[in-house]
């Protein structure tokens, strides 16, 4: 059985400009010790998701108009404030994009590691302290002892995701989201997160979604990878699904413009023309616009088709790719 | 942490001689002769010329700086031209009245501005929001001569709540402070809490207050344990700055209450020229405004790690 499982979840704001479809119809499922990307540039509803599992939407403007989001046996959407906190930072934790601002300024680096013990676990200071430490020693952070009174900004970028993975991990949860965790961070501290992430979750056993927009971060971690488009699902299956056998004209659009290191290119490939306006979606295919296969097939709404087992697609044309290509 | 301490008295130095420097010229060289005001109208040539030797006024400027600061630096202003009493004195007593009314009706209003504005932070765009945000301009707009008004009349005179003004020392002055108090910390709430206000909003949108919020802690610990020792900097800034001018407590409130502070001594002394009196006010004043700014930048220290002072 999944560990966390999303069934038909809408999620709308109101704003100024109307309402807006932030995501819509989805459906995922992460089993233990798993790893599932969700993929998807700037504004698909990568991190709206996220938020709506530890139930940290602004509610309003934010509003879940359908789905239900079940961790274990409980649909966390039903939950009252009071019980969702005592799932936060304990069951469901996550991590953040940018170390530099998401840890607090002026308290030390060892309360903030501590502070979820203190709340989730009813230990004393000193036990607290004691598994403070030893998270700190697990995520690599050396001179523990020296470093657990220090303030963030005695931290390099790289030590401050630590302090945050630290952090998220302090009461073991069994789902991490981790939200670009390293988008902020430069290339070979990058390498190191992503090794850290995945020998913790090796030996934790806890299930992770991890948010990006970086395939190359995906290729390192994924065991199932989910393309987000506009608020809904273009593409989901196994890693060696969407790297080998994309079939979206959206991902193959993703994967194209990754720069190869091995090929001379003058200039990099992108995908035409922008995300249509959330506030304003019309019927059928939302990639439509962008499209270079696009007919009059695609102004029906498209549905998920199954390819190969587990290798789900939603779009009208996955099968001419093989002339096309 | 020492040496900091040490450095910013010494350079403190310069701004308090540039303040002995303009308040002797105001008074001293372009402030006009108090002897004329002070003999009255027809007093003869003798007669002021004698008042002028006894003030020392008769003497070169330079003799008469170099005495000024004498004066400053033994906290002895000599006496008042008004009442002939000794200026350390009559400090020494103002003070008491003074700030028996300014402390606690700052202190109070302080700490009720942070928890008002943390409160309509938490509770932003709601009702408790807008209403607070709209008595907080009205408090504003409105004079502090309206409330003293107003406050003497319905709920002294009328009502009989309080005394309608006077100062007793001791216990016994508590019922006197009671309703100028309250006017200053109505008058002073307003302007505070919009400014604490749109710190708290400030901070409450951060990133590590949605972490907070992720570890599984509730809204009063994100609050008080992570968005009020952020928005502690402005806030420390705001309160600090005020402090010294708690001394001459308030010019309006003392004079309309009868409280014999240092604020009716001010307007009493400005009133009769009395200029070693208001010099002596205005130099303490400066000296409380330099230590303050030192006290504000120790603050800062202790209230963010990211301060260290150097």
């Amino acid at each position: 059985m999944a560990l966390l499982e999303i069934k038909d979840l809408s999620i709308q704001f109101s704003t100024d400009e109307g309402v807006l479809h932030a995501v819509d119809n989805l459906n995922l499922s992460v089993d233990q010790g798993k790893t599932l990307c969700i993929v998807g540039e700037s504004g698909c509803g990568k991190s709206v998701t996220a938020r709506a599992i530890m139930g940290l939407l602004p509610i309003p403007p934010a509003k879940i108009t359908s789905g239900s989001v079940v961790l274990d046996t409980k649909d966390l959407l039903g939950l009252s404030e009071k019980e969702m906190r005592a799932l936060r930072g304990n069951d469901i934790a996550m991590i953040f994009q940018d170390p530099m601002t998401s840890l607090n300024p002026v308290l030390t680096c060892g309360y903030q590691i501590q502070e979820s013990l203190h709340i989730h676990d009813k230990i004393t200071k000193k036990e607290a302290k004691e598994k403070a430490l030893a998270l700190m020693k697990q995520v690599g952070i050396p001179e523990a002892e020296k470093r657990f009174s220090e303030y963030p900004h005695q931290f390099s970028g790289g030590m401050r995701q630590r302090v945050m993975i630290a952090m998220a991990l302090s009461c073991k949860p069994k789902l991490l989201i981790a939200d670009e965790p390293t988008t902020a961070l430069d290339v070979s501290i990058q390498a190191q997160i992503l090794e850290l992430l995945g020998t913790l979750k090796k030996s934790s056993d806890m299930a992770m979604i991890f948010i990006t927009h970086d395939l190359g971060v995906v290729a390192e971690i994924a065991d199932e990878i989910i393309v987000l488009y506009a608020g809904t699902v273009a593409e989901r299956g196994t890693t060696k699904d969407i790297f080998n056998h994309a079939a979206h004209p959206y991902t193959l659009g993703l994967l194209e413009s990754v720069p190869h290191i091995s090929k001379e290119q003058e200039h990099l490939t992108v995908i035409p023309g922008t995300l249509p306006d959330p506030t304003d979606y019309q019927p059928g295919c939302r990639f439509y616009e962008r499209c270079t296969f696009h007919s009059d097939l695609c102004k029906k709404d498209p549905v998920e088709e199954e390819i190969t087992p587990g290798h789900r697609v939603a779009c009208f044309h996955y099968r001419l790719k093989d002339q096309q290509y | 942490m020492l040496s900091y301490i040490i450095r910013r008295i010494i350079q403190a130095i310069p701004t308090l001689f540039g303040v002995t420097l303009v308040t002797f010229i105001v008074f001293n060289v372009v402030g006009g002769d108090p002897v004329y005001q002070m003999v009255g109208k027809g007093a003869g040539q003798k007669e002021i010329d004698a008042l002028r030797r006894e003030l020392g006024l008769d003497r070169p400027l330079y003799q008469q700086y170099f005495f000024y600061l004498k004066q400053i630096t033994t906290f002895d202003f000599g006496r008042s031209y008004a009442t002939k009493q000794k200026i350390s004195q009559m400090i020494k007593e103002g003070m008491g009245p003074s700030l028996s009314l300014a402390v606690p009706a700052f202190f109070f209003g302080s700490i009720l501005g942070i928890i008002i504005s943390l409160l309509v932070a938490l509770y932003r765009g709601k009702l408790f929001d807008r209403l607070t945000v709209v008595l907080s301009v009205a408090g504003m707009s409105v004079s502090v001569l309206a409330y003293i008004i107003a406050g003497q009349y319905y709920l002294a005179y009328m009502s009989g709540l309080f005394p309608i003004s006077g100062w007793e020392p001791g216990l016994r002055g508590v019922p006197f402070l009671v309703l100028p108090g309250l006017i200053w910390v109505i008058v002073s709430l307003g302007s505070d809490v919009r400014f604490f206000r749109t710190v708290m909003l400030d901070e409450i949108n951060q990133d590590y207050v949605r972490t907070a919020y992720a570890k599984g802690l509730g809204k009063y610990r994100v609050l008080f344990r992570h968005v009020l020792k952020n928005a502690m900097i402005p806030i420390i800034t705001r309160l600090v700055i005020a402090i010294p001018f708690l001394y001459t407590g308030s010019l309006l409130l003392e004079n309309f209450f009868s409280i014999p502070g240092l604020g009716s001594m001010s307007i009493n002394a400005i009133n009769s020229s009395d200029f070693p009196v208001i010099k002596a006010i205005t130099f303490i004043g400066a000296l409380l405004y330099v230590g303050g700014n030192i006290v504000t930048d120790i603050c800062y220290a202790l209230a963010d790690p990211r301060v260290r002072l150097k």
